[in-house]
């Protein structure tokens, strides 16, 4: 078992090192060069300095080196639109407004998907399962950023219930779930429309296996052979989904977090991309994909911990 | 059951009316995905009659015109800048579909041409792509497109080029999987002896048997595009103004949500039934495809 881990972990860091080399690579080709250095007011000689200040004017493999050992060392650089502020620091800050709105989503996404799932695989093609899977279905074509856009004049400006943006002030609680109530049900949309998909055909699968029959033959009720029996094995491929489902969550609260000023990693990502702060960019995009690259793993380890049936290899 | 829906595909088998036959036949039963291909059809007519229905222009301002209401002239009134409406929803969903049939023809074509190389030639190549593979998918691809567009700058040709880089992955697998069924086969082995190429054997003999596949992994892609194409240019990262698309209707429309939120409804409506419509499209031709994976 610790070597199959050690394994998994060893690629796991192999994946991330490859994406930041990518993302490197991506910004090294650009056309033109950076955007900073091509203010038309900077004469040469300080154009010269300036790369020379920043270590652009030494060879590619140097200057990607360079990063790489800063970045493992927590130097990620300095942001070249925010007065040279270190990304690391800005980065950090940003860090818990993600994880609340994550969190958030994550549990509102499975607080909805499973029981929905199950609701919809009991009586297959009854009239729950065909409203549900209707909802779904168009829950995973809507634009998750229009649904929260059409949120914003029903809650917000129309009926005035709840705050269209920001965290609201630190300390008041119950402002602070008003303020996240909207954002956390946008991105939660479309991951439970993926989970309530996946629990009713992987409660279907379950629910037509011989021991299923045999329990019910033996006369256990229905809701204790679904409790007890059906649930327990459905739910072990519903993790997987999670795990997939995690980048897509970090992808929307890019969007998501940007039209509801959530001062989280995704707007500072959106903010990096349209200043073209390249060592935000990158320092963001390390730290995202290194995120979502450990939860897989934390999946792929914990898959064998939940269904012993799965041995490690 | 039928028997045109006996498993390995009797659409690629069937004659081309038995085949147009099947799919009217699958889209009786499926309500959805009917009125799905008729709003399809209705609309690339429409958005490529555009410029020929006489409709004010979607770009010229007048800001003596602003947010006017619906009228004779303006059928779905002006936005902030006195522009009609329904004009440069037209003209924007040209731009939109085009984005999304281009997003999904080159993510196809990139994974044809990868899954048909790591398929047929195995070993280390298969192996070199599959880890390529499993490295793409596990970074969140909104972020790497968002990093493309904001360093080769935006625009539809860069847009269309990140989206079929960062989502061929799957499309890729599907292929590998139907050239490892196929290549054993005895066809394929006597094309080899009688010196077919491997680029021959490739194109004529292992890539049809995927090409049913192909067709449904395209249309569940177009909708994919259009979605990640609205986000980006809702961020301002994706079609830049003047050009309209769906996804620029809406960014600029976010500032107007208190005086004007019908600029917000219409292109997100538009969006969300095409999408729906390519979706609820895709999954009718899958079942015909592949009857096993229907739910």
């Amino acid at each position: 078992m610790f070597s199959y881990v050690l394994k998994r972990a060893v690629s796991a860091v192999v994946v991330v090192v490859l994406v930041a080399t990518l993302t490197f690579l991506l910004i090294q080709a650009a056309p033109g060069g950076l955007s900073i250095l091509m203010d038309p007011n900077m004469s040469s000689a300080e154009v010269a300095r300036l790369k020379h200040n920043l270590g652009l004017d030494s060879p590619i493999h140097v200057q990607y080196f360079n990063w790489l050992r800063n970045a493992v060392q927590g130097d990620l650089g300095a942001s070249l639109s925010y007065g040279g502020r270190p990304v690391a620091g800005m980065i950090m800050e940003r860090v818990p407004a993600t994880l609340k709105l994550g969190a958030a989503s994550l549990l509102l996404t499975l607080l909805i998907g499973i029981p929905a799932g199950i609701a919809a695989g009991r009586r297959p093609n009854g009239l729950v399962d065909q409203v549900i899977g209707f909802l779904s279905f168009v829950a995973l074509a809507v634009p998750s950023f229009w649904l929260g856009i059409i949120l914003m004049i029903l809650f917000g400006a129309e009926l005035r219930w709840l705050p269209t943006s920001g965290m609201g002030p630190k300390g008041d609680l119950v402002l602070g779930l008003k303020h996240l109530i909207m954002p956390a049900v946008v991105l939660a949309s479309s991951s439970a429309a993926a989970v309530i998909r996946y629990t009713r055909s992987s409660w279907l699968e379950v629910a037509r296996l011989d021991y299923v029959r045999t329990g019910r033959s033996k006369g256990l009720t229905e809701g204790r052979l679904g409790r007890r029996h059906i649930l327990r094995n459905a739910l072990i491929p519903v993790v997987t989904v999670v795990g997939v489902q995690l980048p897509r969550l970090v992808g929307g609260a890019a969007v998501i977090e940007t039209l509801f000023s959530w001062p989280g990693l995704g707007q500072l990502g959106v903010d990096a991309a349209l200043r073209r702060d390249t060592p935000l960019i990158l320092g963001v995009t390390l730290l995202v994909s290194a995120a979502v690259v450990a939860s897989n793993l934390l999946v792929d380890v914990l898959y064998p911990v939940i269904d012993p049936r799965i041995r490690y290899s | 059951m039928t028997p045109i829906q006996a498993p390995d595909g009797a659409i690629e088998r069937g004659s081309r009316t038995s085949r147009v036959k099947a799919v009217a036949r699958a889209l009786r039963r499926n309500p959805l995905a009917a009125c799905g291909s008729v709003w399809l059809f209705a609309l690339i007519v429409l958005v490529l009659g555009q410029p020929y229905l006489g409709l004010p222009s979607p770009t010229k301002l007048s800001l003596s015109n602003q947010f006017q209401p619906p009228s004779r002239q303006h059928v779905l009134g002006t936005d902030e800048s006195g522009r009609d409406v329904f004009s440069r929803l037209l003209s924007g969903g040209r731009v939109s579909l085009a984005v999304g049939f281009a997003g999904a023809l080159l993510t196809v074509l990139i994974a044809s041409v990868l899954g048909l190389a790591a398929g047929y030639f195995g070993g280390t190549v298969d192996e070199v792509l599959m880890r390529l593979t499993d490295t793409l998918m596990a970074i969140p691809t909104f972020f790497l497109i968002m990093v493309i567009v904001a360093i080769w700058g935006s625009g539809v040709v860069v847009l269309v080029l990140a989206l079929a880089l960062t989502r061929w992955m799957d499309v890729a697998r599907l292929v590998r999987a139907e050239v490892l069924r196929t290549k054993d086969l005895e066809y394929v082995s006597a094309a080899t002896a009688l010196g077919g190429s491997h680029w021959r054997v490739m194109v004529k003999h292992l890539l049809p048997q995927a090409l049913p596949s192909l067709i449904v992994a395209t249309s569940l892609n177009v909708g994919y595009v259009m979605l990640v194409e609205a986000a980006l240019s809702f961020l301002g990262l994706g079609v830049l103004p003047p050009t309209p698309s769906w996804g620029n209707m809406l960014s600029d429309s976010q500032y107007y949500v208190w005086s004007a939120p019908q600029l917000a409804v219409y292109p997100g409506v538009m969006i969300t039934l095409t999408v729906l419509a390519f979706n609820s499209l895709g999954d009718v031709l899958r079942d015909l495809v592949d009857p096993r994976l229907s739910s």
